[in-house]
C-alpha cells in the first residue's frame, strides 16, 4: 500500500465511523431509552454491550445518541468559527494597516482569555442550552485559524499575478473573491475539521461542569457527569465506555484532518 | 510626448543606488529598445514605469499626468518570468477571460492552441505561458506595452511569431512600446529607437 492509498483509506474509515455514529444517534428513538428498573445497573453483557445505568437504560444507545448530539454541536460551532476566521483573516490581510491592527488585537485579546472561562460565561449569559454552547464555542475557537488565514493572505498578496490584477484595474473585492479565497479554501477546510475535536471536547467539559446543556439532553457531557456520581460504587462501565467513544471520535476527527492535509498539500499528495 | 520618465533615481535601499537621473520619453507608435548590462536595473526600471515600484525621486508622466494608482493602468508590463505572472490555480481560459481577451483573433495570431485553454499553468511550457501574458497585456485599454525580455525562453520561430503580432497590433492601435532586451540583434530589428542606459548614466 503506498502512502496515498493509505491516506485515502484512513480518510474513508474515519468518515464511515463518524457518519455511522451520527446517523445511528439520529435514528435511535427516545422510546429505546425508556427506563426499565428491572435491569438497572447491569454490567456489560451480550444484550447490553455497554451495560445499563441506574434507570436500566442501555448505555450503548445512550452513548451513541449523546455522541451524535455532540457531533451536531461540533459541526455547527466549527462552521461558525470558520466563517468568523475566514472573514476576519481575509479582511485583516486585505485592507489597511488599521484594520489589520484591530483584528490582530482582537485575536490576541480572545486568545488571552482561557477558553473554558469565556465559554462558561457566554453559555451562562445566553441561558444554558444549544444556543449558548454554539455561540460560546464559535466565539472562542476562531482565533488560531484566523491568524493562519491572515498570514496566507499577506503572503499571497505579494504574488506578481495579484499585483498585475491590481494594475489591470481590478477591485479589492474582485481580487479577494477570485485570487485570494480559492487559495485559502484548502487551509480552511483542514482548519475546520481540526477544530471539530476541540469543539466537541469543550462542549463535553462545559456540560460536564454543569454550565452547558440541560440534564435532559442526551449529550456525552451529561452522561459522563452523571456517571461520576456512580463511579465510587463500582459501576465502572458507566463512565468507561462513553469516555472511550468520545476519545475515539475525537481521534478520528484528528486523523481525518491530518490525512486530508496530506492529500491537499501538493508536495505530499502524490507520494 | 506620451510617456515621460523625468530624472528617475532608484535603489532598493537608500544607500545602494541602482541608477540616477534617468530621463527619456516614448511617444505613441514608437518602439524604444532599452539596453544595458545584466544587473544594471532594466527590469527594475520597467517596474517603475509600469507603476509597480516607486522611484526614490523623479516621476513618470503619462499623457501629461502622473500615473494613477487606481483603475486600469494604460501602461502594461509583460514580465520576464510568466510562471510568476499567472495564478497557478486558474485554468488558462480564465486568465484570458480576466482581461476579456479570449477571442479567436488574438489566440490564433499568438499560436495559442485551443487545448491549452483547459489546462493549468503548470501544464504548459514557459514559452507557451508567455503567449498568454502577451495576450493578457493586449486588453483594449492598453496604450503602452513594456516587454521585459519576453522572448528569451522561446525558439526563433515562436519569437518571430510573437514579435510580428505585437508589432502589428501596436501599429494598428497606435500603441507605444518599450522593449527591454540583451539581444542587440533583436533590438535593431524591431525597435524604432534604442536607448543605452549605461551611456545615459555616464552623462
Ligand atoms: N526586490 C529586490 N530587492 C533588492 N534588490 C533587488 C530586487 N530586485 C532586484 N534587485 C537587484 O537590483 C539589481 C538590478 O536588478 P534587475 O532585475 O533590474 O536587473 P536587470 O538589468 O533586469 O538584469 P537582467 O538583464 O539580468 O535581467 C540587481 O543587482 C538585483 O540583485
Ligand atoms: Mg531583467
Amino acid at each position: 500500500m503506498n502512502r496515498r492509498k493509505k491516506t485515502i483509506f484512513l480518510i474513508c474509515v474515519s468518515i464511515i465511523v463518524i457518519f455511522s455514529v451520527f446517523i445511528g444517534g439520529l435514528i435511535i428513538p427516545e422510546t429505546a431509552l425508556k427506563a426499565d428498573f428491572s435491569i438497572k445497573n447491569s454490567s456489560p453483557s451480550l444484550n447490553h454491550i455497554f451495560g445499563t445505568d441506574y434507570m436500566g437504560r442501555d448505555m450503548f444507545l445512550r452513548t451513541i445518541k449523546g455522541m451524535s448530539t455532540s457531533i451536531i454541536i461540533g459541526m455547527v460551532s466549527s462552521f461558525i468559527s470558520v466563517v468568523i476566521a475566514v472573514v476576519l483573516g481575509t479582511v485583516a490581510g486585505t485592507f489597511s494597516k488599521y484594520v489589520d491592527g484591530f483584528v490582530c488585537w482582537l485575536i490576541d485579546f480572545v486568545m488571552g482569555i482561557p477558553h473554558i472561562i469565556l465559554l462558561i460565561l457566554i453559555s451562562f449569559a445566553l441561558g444554558r442550552g444549544f444556543k449558548g454552547i454554539f455561540i460560546g464555542i464559535a466565539v472562542t475557537h476562531w482565533t488560531s485559524l484566523a491568524r493562519i488565514i491572515r498570514g496566507e493572505v499577506i503572503q499571497i498578496k505579494n504574488e506578481q499575478y495579484i499585483k498585475i490584477s491590481k494594475k489591470m484595474g481590478k477591485s479589492k473585492f474582485y481580487i479577494m473573491k477570485n485570487h485570494i479565497l480559492p487559495f485559502i479554501i484548502p487551509q480552511t477546510i483542514i482548519g475546520g475539521i481540526l477544530l471539530f475535536p476541540h469543539a466537541i471536547l469543550h462542549e463535553a467539559s462545559v456540560t460536564f461542569l454543569g454550565f452547558g446543556l440541560s440534564p435532559e439532553t442526551p449529550a456525552i457531557g451529561i452522561i459522563l457527569s452523571e456517571s461520576m456520581k456512580y463511579i465510587t460504587t463500582g459501576y465502572w462501565w458507566l463512565a468507561f465506555f462513553p469516555g472511550l467513544v468520545l476519545i475515539i471520535v475525537v481521534v478520528l476527527f484528528d486523523i481525518l484532518g491530518e490525512n486530508i492535509k496530506l492529500l491537499i498539500n501538493p508536495y505530499t499528495s502524490q507520494e | 510626448m506620451a510617456i515621460e520618465c523625468k530624472n528617475i533615481t532608484f535603489g532598493y535601499s537608500k544607500d545602494n543606488i541602482l541608477f540616477k537621473n534617468i530621463s527619456f520619453s516614448v511617444d505613441y507608435g514608437e518602439r524604444v529598445g532599452i539596453v544595458a548590462k545584466s544587473g544594471f536595473g532594466k527590469s527594475t526600471l520597467a517596474k517603475i514605469i509600469a507603476g509597480y515600484e516607486k522611484p526614490l525621486s523623479g516621476e513618470i508622466i503619462v499623457d501629461g499626468k502622473p500615473i494613477t494608482k487606481k483603475g486600469y493602468n494604460p501602461v502594461q508590463l509583460i514580465y520576464q518570468h510568466p510562471e510568476k505572472a499567472i495564478n497557478p490555480m486558474w485554468k488558462m481560459e480564465k486568465v484570458l477571460l480576466e482581461e476579456n481577451v479570449l477571442n479567436d483573433y488574438i489566440i490564433n495570431s499568438l499560436g495559442i492552441k485551443k487545448e491549452w485553454l483547459k489546462r493549468y499553468p503548470t501544464e504548459l511550457s514557459g514559452g507557451e505561458l508567455q503567449r498568454f501574458s502577451v495576450a493578457r497585456a493586449l486588453c483594449e485599454n492598453t496604450k503602452f506595452i513594456i516587454a521585459d525580455e519576453i522572448t528569451t525562453m522561446v525558439d526563433p520561430i515562436t519569437q518571430s511569431q510573437i514579435w510580428h503580432f505585437l508589432i502589428e497590433e501596436c501599429q494598428k492601435r497606435n500603441m507605444g512600446m518599450i522593449i527591454v532586451t540583451h539581444n542587440m540583434y533583436l533590438a535593431e530589428k524591431i525597435c524604432t529607437r534604442i536607448i543605452n542606459l549605461e551611456d545615459m548614466a555616464l552623462e
